[in-house]
């Protein structure tokens, strides 16, 4: 005997088979899932940023620079072995864009990003539980944006085929 | 009803595979504020070239001399011991010595601040050491510059006495000026060196 679920049940059946019928539709495209990236260390609690020009003038640049080392530890262990596509990603944040460069020792790809956005830092063969990297990152934006401390959530994705 | 027990763990779980992110927290620029009056200190170049000012305590003369046979009889112009003709900004040729005094400056800031404030303070009188005067307000200035079709510091007299405001400074921007001074000359003075001492401030709200 089989009873007819509520109402209630009824819904969230429809909804599981619409999640259930994207994730499918999804992984025929890729399969997008962020990474622990819970070890990774920032050497400075507050970056400050300096002006890139000390002296306003005729034409001159407003913005402001820093930089900062990250020692990142990222969790790879669920794609081990696997190809994948490594991004790194930074929030979107109210306000001017901050434009982001970093160098790596290798591991990873240098790049450049903005606010709301992400790129390529790797891709191949995850071939280690733990990805660990250290990374120089130099910030940018419009200093005359810039009017209190501001917070920049950067962190990782994988998509995989 | 199991279901939906089901369907709530599912939910959960998705919830636990939250977000991880590392934080970096950014500090805005630091506030700044820059006024040269006649003689100046650099080193490394301009600021333009990235040099680097420091602190000139020196403070520059500025002159003429009546000849008896001249007392009253009109303006004269004033020159003065600072050598200064080039901007410090970048280099250029803008002033010209010893005819006039030059003025510049900026003020940084981040955010939204009202402008600086550039002001002059003059006694009410330049006084000779018998204690004869000289009304401050004889004492006026033109304003110029190589290439400027409209000089930033106005050209104005001083009011003696008090502080005047010269310019709102606009928040990150460079300005700058040179002025020549000229005295009066419209009375009849006691013999003697009359001398008084003209403060420019420049202040950021």
């Amino acid at each position: 005997m089989i009873n007819a679920p509520s109402g209630l049940a009824r819904f969230i059946l429809a909804s599981c088979l619409l999640a259930a019928s994207l994730l499918t539709a999804t992984s025929a495209a890729a399969i997008t899932t962020r990474v622990d990236d819970s070890g990774t260390v920032v050497t400075q609690g507050v970056v400050p940023m300096r002006w890139k020009q000390l002296v306003p003038g005729r034409g001159a640049d407003n913005s402001v620079e820093a930089s900062v080392r990250v020692a990142l530890r990222l969790n790879m262990s669920r794609w081990l072995n696997q190809p994948v596509k490594l991004y790194m990603a930074l929030a979107p944040a109210p306000g001017e864009p901050v434009y982001v460069a970093w160098r790596t020792q290798g591991r990873l790809l240098p790049g450049t990003l903005r606010t709301g956005g992400r790129t390529l830092i790797f891709e191949g063969v995850a071939n280690a539980a733990s990805l660990e990297e250290t990374i120089e990152l130099t910030l940018k934006t419009d200093g005359r944006a810039l009017v209190s401390s501001q917070a920049l959530q950067f962190y990782f994705e994988v998509d995989t085929p | 009803m199991h279901f939906l027990r089901v369907a709530l763990l599912m939910g959960g779980a998705l919830a636990c595979a939250g977000a991880q992110a590392f934080v970096v927290t950014i500090a805005a620029g630091t506030r700044s504020l820059f006024l040269q009056v006649g003689s100046g200190t650099m080193t490394g170049g301009n600021f333009s070239s990235g040099g680097t000012p420091g602190n000139n305590a020196a403070v520059n003369r500025v002159s003429v001399t009546i000849p008896a046979a001249n007392l009253g009889a009109g303006t004269s112009a004033m020159t003065t011991d600072s050598t200064v003709s080039a901007s410090p900004y970048d280099g250029f040729a803008f002033c010209t010595v010893p005819a006039q005094v030059y003025v510049g400056g900026f003020y940084r800031t981040p955010g939204n601040a009202a402008n600086a404030t550039l002001s002059v303070t003059a006694p009410a009188s330049l006084i000779n050491a018998s204690g004869d005067t000289i009304p401050f307000n004889t004492v006026s200035w033109i304003s110029g510059g190589a290439n400027d079709t409209t000089a930033t510091i106005p050209s104005g007299t001083f009011v003696g006495g008090a502080s005047q405001a010269l310019l709102s400074v606009t928040r990150n921007t460079w300005f700058e000026s040179c002025l020549q001074f000229n005295y009066a000359n419209t009375q009849l003075v006691g013999s003697g060196t009359f001398t008084g001492r003209v403060s420019y401030t420049l202040t950021a709200p």
